[in-house]
């Protein structure tokens, strides 16, 4: 559905986005990461053919975001950071004259406008004046309008930033179901979300692509945390951590003769929890705490960011 | 088509839905019946009924009022165009959905054009009034709105091409009104340049242009230099609505 390759975006001597390339197929819901600055914003605007990239190339639905700039537009629906509205216009008014904008009459935009304002719950407030609306009926708006013409791909630039519990809640629900037709980007710091929304996710990190991958490998290749709580001298236990195959990042801290340890485990496939029991029993040290933290995408996300 | 069509109604109700345009209107109204009063009552004194004047020849473009008037409606009309599309956002939206860079422009183009024409409508009035009680030279009021038609065509895109521009309604309307103002004084250059150089300045001022107008001539010449100079800041509307993905 996607096809990005060695995508470059400078802004004058600032390069934002520097040679991502990254593909997503056809009914796949994708989560764009990154810091504030990543460059996701950029990404999303050249994929919505609203800025030109200074070179590389992005393929929507078999279409040239440049040369076939129009074509591409008609396949997507896009819904931008902050959901910029006329203020002046009525929350109806405005995805009607959306619709029309996106081809839609008759019959047809009737039924469609009928189905966004219910997907999106905005009956309540149809009649509202956009300049009126709470931040969380804004968003709402958003999304109708990138609804409003059925298009294949929706790419969201933070669709839930600024809703309250429910209305978050509500929002991932409408795209958890809109996702099972349609392929979906989208971008957000809550990752949370995306865990519970996106099949695969794409980090990016100072104009680059930091990793991309499934939810799982993304973790699974995540360093676990393992900790243990030994009545050991610190300074055996230790040398005894830093013995391990693969530790890295060891710490102690020492508090009433027990000893905390934790080491994250570089070797994915290697589990050192046994290797210490047999140490800790060897040397007859009573332990009272082994366990395994299981890497989340908030430990995937902050280890790879912060490289 | 359609899309302009869309685009079009969009900002035509804008301009009826937000306080500039009625603040334009009710000023643009009150300023030219003050003109129109002042200019019978000034022509019905016992010195100047001698004179055979017409009062439209003189209230299109013989005044002051009129070319500044024309300066700021137009400046405050199109100011909006672009520069608030810009600030708030929305212009990513309307980027984003299936419209070329010409609708868009065409669009909010023809919609300021429409209403400040409309806003002539209720002058047609003084037309009638003073027709019920002294002969009227027709021709001259008819030279005059095409004149006053062509002329607000120019400024219109003059003022989108300047909103295009900028971030700031506030900047768009000054930096407007006051090229409009330049390119009003470029009548009085002519005076001051070497004779090579007159036919030129002469050709390219506005009121030289406006003359045959006012005087109840319909010029091919003026009809091709306003026609021209529209198109002209359109053309460079369009482009710099584009040159605005590039920065």
């Amino acid at each position: 559905m996607v096809i990005v390759e060695q995508l470059v975006k400078t802004y004058g001597p600032v390069l934002a986005v520097d040679h991502i390339s990254f593909a997503v197929q056809a009914g796949e819901v994708v989560g764009l990461l990154g810091p504030n600055g990543a460059g996701k914003t950029t990404t999303m605007r050249m994929l919505t053919c609203f800025m030109p990239a200074t070179s590389g190339r992005v393929r929507v639905a078999g279409y040239d975001v440049f040369t076939d700039s129009a074509a591409v537009r008609r396949q997507l629906g896009y819904m931008p950071e902050n959901v910029p509205l006329y203020p002046e216009m009525r929350v109806s008014e405005y995805l009607r004259y959306r619709a029309k904008l996106k081809g839609l009459r008759g019959q047809a935009l009737e039924e469609r406008l009928r189905f966004v304002i219910d997907a999106c719950e905005l009956g309540e407030v149809r009649t509202r004046i956009n300049d009126q609306l709470s931040k969380g009926n804004r968003q709402r708006v958003g999304l109708a309008d990138a609804l409003i013409s059925d298009p294949d791909l929706l790419i969201l630039d933070e669709p839930t930033i600024g809703l309250d519990p429910n209305q978050v809640r509500r929002v991932r629900e409408l795209i958890l179901e809109l996702g099972r037709h349609r392929t979906i980007i989208l971008s957000t710091h809550i990752l949370s979300e995306v865990e519970m929304m996106c099949q695969r996710v794409i980090i990016m990190h100072q104009g680059r692509i930091a990793a991309q991958d499934t939810m799982a490998n993304l973790r699974s290749s995540t360093k676990r945390l393992y900790r243990c709580e030994v009545k050991a001298p610190a300074r055996e236990l230790d040398l005894l951590l830093r013995a391990l195959p693969g530790a890295t990042e060891v710490t102690l801290t020492e508090q009433g003769g027990w000893a905390h340890g934790t080491l994250r485990c570089a070797l994915p496939d290697t589990d050192p929890r046994e290797q210490l029991g047999a140490a800790v029993r060897a040397k007859n040290w009573a332990l009272r705490l082994l366990d395994v933290h299981e890497p989340t995408l908030e430990d995937a996300f902050v280890e790879i960011t912060a490289r | 088509m359609r899309n302009f069509w869309t685009l079009y109604k969009r900002e035509l109700l804008t301009l009826y839905l937000t306080p500039t345009g009625y603040i334009v209107m009710c000023v643009f109204l009150g300023v030219l019946g003050w003109v129109f009063w002042l200019l019978v009552r000034v022509l019905n004194l016992p010195d100047m009924v001698k004179i055979d004047t017409d009062v439209f020849s003189i209230m299109f473009g013989g005044t002051f009022f009129y070319w500044i008037v024309l300066a700021a409606i137009s400046a405050a009309l199109t100011m909006r165009l672009f520069a608030e599309e810009y600030r708030t956002g929305t212009i990513e939206t309307l980027m984003t959905a299936p419209v070329s860079d010409t609708q868009v422009v065409l669009g909010k183009y023809l919609a300021a054009l429409s209403f400040l024409l409309l806003m002539w409508a209720p002058t047609v009035l003084y037309v009638v009034v003073l027709g019920r009680y002294a002969t009227v030279d027709y021709g001259v009021v008819f030279s005059g709105y095409i004149g006053t038609a062509l002329l607000c065509a120019m400024l219109t895109a003059l003022g989108l091409l300047v909103s295009s521009c900028t971030r700031s309604q506030f900047v768009a309307f000054f930096v407007s009104f006051v090229i409009i103002l330049m390119l009003f004084s470029l009548n009085f250059m002519q005076n001051i340049v070497s004779p090579g150089w007159r036919a030129l300045y002469q050709y390219v001022s506005v009121l030289e242009q406006f003359k045959e107008f006012s005087a109840g001539v319909l010029d091919s010449c003026s009809f091709v230099y306003f026609i021209s100079v529209t198109l002209l800041l359109l053309f460079a509307t369009v482009k710099s609505v584009e040159s605005h993905k590039w920065r």
